[in-house]
């Protein structure tokens, strides 16, 4: 009987947390792999070699070798380390940025109005120009592109939040907190932004699965880092040239960005119906 | 109604202003002078020469004056010259915007025509085979990139199958409509994939959403049958709050021009957008910026007006 109810309750947690579980695992699996990269092959992501070009995929070379005899799966490995760098990062700066954007206008009408015009502005022109218009200003980089993928997201997140702030300073323990004399900093960061929390963490986890989407494009595209870095995208971008011949240059890259997203997807939609349910 | 447009547009002329100052900033601040571009081909270009021609192109005027001057220029179809070609903005950007709004045209429309049925019919049959069968093929398209999208119909269906032309456009003053249509297939499909998927999962749980109110309710309980509620009364309200989503797809698309034009090797906007800015063209690069936005707040501007038409109940504060 024990037993029994013991392997109810675990088939319960799978079904409450199998996409957690799923989607947790796979990005756990990426992540443990760019951290150990050196580990996992031998070969250079950058070590040209005429001898070695365009091999189809063998036990020496698991995904083969591209135009210029690079390993692809250690150009891999390696691209994985500048891609999540920059999606996580963008991710990060986007919630940092658009929290306190979106606590002073629900907190602050006279600016609110003003910011909120400007952000509205910006998230009028298309996410990949604005990424493109950014990099062409402030130059390439993985700082510069950290900021020029967060920028398009700015706006919804701010107004979100906003939204937030103004339905809880309705609430009557907010209310109190000023009647004891907190000033407007204490009650922001002490009461409002914690009430907030598990909308920013869903949000978080659901924003990752499309920064990979933007970052690997513009990688495609060639644009925002130094040609000779690997990168995701710019793998594929390699590989295009020789598809028809070689399909497995883009293949493989392919699949390996398309399994990322798809565990930050899961990730992204388990933890939104365990923290957030309104929002499914 | 009239009156409703009216406000609408009249609010829509700060959002422009700003577009315009902030592009304007922005290209004040990128590094290194533009003239250095436009004297490339001169020997000897001193530090004299720089400031002459800056002075010429009006850039130690007072920046009020610089920007009003932008302004007209905006106003009067003056878009400024491009530093690559000499050529003015605007007309390189009319020389490859066919292909480009072409594909955006295509892809709307199948996102459209595929995502709506396939959204209601969903919801109508909910938790059934197809439902889950969708939703996984909808999962699917949606965590693959658009690039590997466009990669994958490129190679099965442009070079193994050879259905539709892998690469390249025909324009349609070589081949008329319908070549030109037809060699932008698989380009619109890349693009509109992803698309068709999360518009169908929204049209799927606006359905829904619409199918648990009470007015439902009470159609059914008068005697209409399934079929009219569903059609009658039920699709009407869906497809209003859907609609307002389809803009934002759109911006999605024109943005994403880029990617699928370099997949397919056509020559357009989001091309010439990307190659302005690897070689420096900053003039090419800001109006392509603004001609972008101003397309995505027409757009913007028209699903409002058509929201407002479809449900007469919406009241703009």
């Amino acid at each position: 009987m024990n037993e029994q109810r013991k392997h109810m309750k675990f088939s319960v947690f799978l079904r409450k947390n199998g996409r957690i579980i799923i989607g947790g695992t796979i990005i756990g699996i990426i992540i443990l792999c760019s951290i150990f990269a050196p580990l996992l092959t031998s070969w250079d992501p950058e070590e040209v070699s005429i001898a070695a070009q365009k091999q189809p995929p063998s036990a020496e070379h698991i995904m083969g070798t591209d135009y210029l005899g690079r390993d692809i799966w250690s150009r891999v490995l390696y691209g994985s380390r500048t891609t999540l760098l920059v999606s996580i990062g963008s991710e990060v700066f986007l919630i940092i940025v658009g929290t306190i954007l979106g606590l002073v206008c629900g907190y602050y009408k006279k600016i609110e109005k003003i910011l909120m015009r400007i952000l509205d502005a910006f998230a009028t022109v298309p996410n990949l120009l604005l990424c493109l218009l950014m990099i062409s200003v402030f130059g390439a980089g993985v700082p510069q592109m950290i900021i020029a993928l967060a920028i398009h997201g700015i706006p919804g997140l701010a107004r979100m939040v906003r939204n937030q702030v103004l339905s809880l300073r309705e609430k009557e323990y907010i209310e109190s907190e000023y009647a004891m004399g907190a000033s407007d900093i204490r009650t922001l960061f002490k009461h409002i932004l914690p009430a907030c929390s598990s909308y920013l963490l869903v949000r978080f986890s659901n924003g990752l699965a499309g920064m990979v989407l933007s970052m690997t494009s513009l990688s495609f595209l060639g644009i925002g880092l130094d040609p000779t870095i690997a990168s995701w995208g710019g793998i594929v971008q390699d590989g295009q040239k020789l598809m028809f011949a070689l399909p497995h240059l883009v293949f493989y890259p392919a699949l390996v960005i398309s399994i990322t997203v798809f565990g930050f997807a899961m990730l992204g939609d388990g933890l939104r119906d365990k923290f957030d349910p309104r929002l499914r | 109604m009239g009156k409703y447009v009216l406000k609408r547009v009249i609010l829509l002329v700060p959002t422009l202003l700003i577009i315009l100052i902030a592009v304007f900033s922005l290209m004040r601040m990128v590094p290194g002078s533009p003239v250095l571009a436009l004297l490339e081909g001169e020997e000897d270009v001193t530090q004299q020469r720089i400031w002459e021609v800056e002075e010429e192109m009006g850039f130690h005027d007072p920046i009020v004056v610089q920007f009003g001057r932008y302004m007209k220029g905006i106003i009067s179809g003056d878009w400024g010259t491009s530093y690559f070609n000499d050529q003015p903005v605007f007309s390189n950007m009319t020389a490859v915007w066919e292909p480009t709004l072409l594909i955006t045209a295509y892809a709307t429309i199948i996102t459209v025509v595929i995502a709506i049925p396939v959204g209601i019919f969903c919801a109508t049959h909910r938790n059934s085979v197809l439902d889950y069968i969708i939703s996984t093929l909808s999962t699917i398209t949606m965590v693959i990139p658009g690039f590997i999208m466009g990669l994958l119909l490129c190679y099965f269906f442009g070079f193994k199958l050879g259905w539709f032309p892998a690469i390249g456009y025909t324009y349609i003053s070589e081949g008329g409509l319908g070549k030109a249509l037809w060699s932008v297939t698989l380009p619109s499909f890349a693009l509109g994939l992803h698309h068709v998927a999360s518009l169908a999962r929204y049209t799927r749980s606006s359905m829904l959403d619409v199918l648990g109110q009470d007015y439902i309710r009470t159609a059914r309980a008068k005697g209409l049958s399934l079929r009219k509620v569903y059609y009658k009364h039920a699709l009407k309200n869906t497809l209003s709050i859907v609609a307002t989503t389809i803009a934002g797809s759109i911006a999605g698309m024109l943005g994403g021009a880029a990617v699928t034009e370099k997949v397919f090797n056509i020559r357009g906007m989001g091309t010439l957008a990307v190659d302005s800015l690897s070689r420096r063209d900053y003039s090419q690069e800001q109006a392509i910026v603004l001609f972008m936005a101003f397309i995505f707040l027409a757009i913007d501007l028209l699903m409002d007006i058509m929201y407002k038409a479809l449900d007469p109940r919406i009241e703009y504060e």
